[in-house]
């Protein structure tokens, strides 16, 4: 009997006594142990699922908010060469629009950004395409080869108008920037009229 | 009956542990995808914005080409306005008379008003208020446009907002004093 003192087994059994006979509610425990184990591993499995789409979520929502800085960029660029022109009496799309010849709705598009200086790239070939943007610590998102290549590429053209009356002339600029997030392409499509006149 | 209180422990555990996991899961998917929804707003902020610049960009031009036209009186005796291959014209009567506070409040020198709402790309429009009076007793001409993602393309309400929770209104307003 005093062997059996600090035993899980509430009834002392003799020696030759089988062990289920006696002990049969001490032994819940394991299969508690097993339903918990098992129940652990679904419990932390989902919510690592969870997890996982949230926090892609939070680079999907990030790498948005960088591609809609992007297409604002060059928009408000090109805005800002269309009132240089303006301002110094040039044609009012000079540098950036060659009907029929570049960064128009026909033929290749281009790109441009404010951080870099005033410099039009033109896409290589003779369709629609993208230029494919670096990041640089100190100057920021660039067409410079040497910085570290990103997800993002941007291209811009135009779209010439009829203009009723033939006042005004009139075009929309699209300013596109993709990426892809794994293999899911994602695009910002940004347009605005563009109008011979300043304000 | 005798209630055996101590078995029980470890399912216990497990179900606060997988609880408490998920709990934490739910709340990290919970704020991604408010900031989703956050830099998914900020995008069409952005169309908003841009087809507000639009529709002023058109309306800057109509007025320096004389198709918003005011009197010496500051009455408005044309509100059209060429905007994305298309001429919007003001419905009739195309401006309607009251005061408006800023404006001076003169019987004789009412503001008068007109709104021209115009399509414009990818779904978006601009909805253009040119309002014309005096202001401290100088004449003057305010152009408000206000744009918007989702408009409806066609039908008597063509060219005006959605009503939608997604829908979002952006605006720029010049004034022009005489």
């Amino acid at each position: 009997m005093k062997n059996f003192k600090h035993s899980i087994y509430k009834v002392p059994r003799p020696a030759s006594t089988p062990i289920f006979k006696y002990g049969f509610k001490g032994g819940f425990t394991i299969v508690e142990t097993l339903v918990a184990v098992a129940i652990l591993m679904i419990a932390v499995a989902g919510p690592l699922v969870v997890a996982t789409k949230g926090l892609t979520a939070a680079l999907a929502s990030k790498d948005q908010m960088i591609a809609s800085y992007l297409a604002q960029d060059t928009m408000e660029t090109i805005k800002n060469v269309r009132d240089n022109n303006l301002a110094y009496g040039n044609d009012w799309l000079a540098g950036i629009y060659v009907d029929g010849s570049s960064c128009d709705f026909d033929s290749r598009g281009c790109d441009v950004n404010g951080i870099d200086p005033i410099n039009i790239y033109k896409c290589p070939s003779s369709i629609q395409c993208v230029i494919p943007i670096y990041y640089n610590s100190s100057t920021g998102y660039t067409h410079s080869a040497g910085s570290s290549p990103t997800i993002f590429s941007r291209h811009f053209y135009f779209e010439k108008q009829a203009t009723p009356g033939g006042a005004d002339l009139e075009v929309i600029a699209h300013v596109i920037v993709d990426w892809k997030e794994g293999t899911v392409p994602y695009q910002v499509h940004l347009t605005s009229q563009l109008v011979e006149t300043t304000r | 009956m005798k209630i055996n209180t101590k078995n029980g422990y470890a399912l216990l555990f497990a179900v606060l542990t997988a609880t408490l996991v998920l709990g934490v899961a739910v709340f990290i998917l919970g704020v991604s995808k408010k900031q989703f929804a956050l830099s998914v707003a900020s995008r069409e902020s952005m169309y908003s914005l841009y087809a507000a610049d639009s529709g002023i960009e058109c309306a800057v031009a109509a007025y320096k080409n004389g198709y918003l036209a005011t009197s010496t009186g500051g009455v408005l005796t044309s509100a059209k306005i060429q905007c994305a291959g298309n001429n919007y014209t003001a419905p009739s009567p195309f401006w309607s008379q009251g005061h408006l506070s800023g404006w001076d409040d003169l019987p004789a020198q009412p503001y008068q008003s007109s709104s021209i709402n115009m399509g414009l790309n990818d779904g978006t429009c601009a909805d253009v208020v040119v309002t014309s009076g005096y202001i401290n007793g100088r004449k003057a001409v305010e152009i408000v446009s206000r744009g918007y993602n989702y408009c409806i393309p066609s039908g008597t309400t063509a060219n005006t907002p959605q009503a939608s929770s997604r829908t979002v209104e952006r605006a720029f307003s010049l004034t022009h004093k005489f």
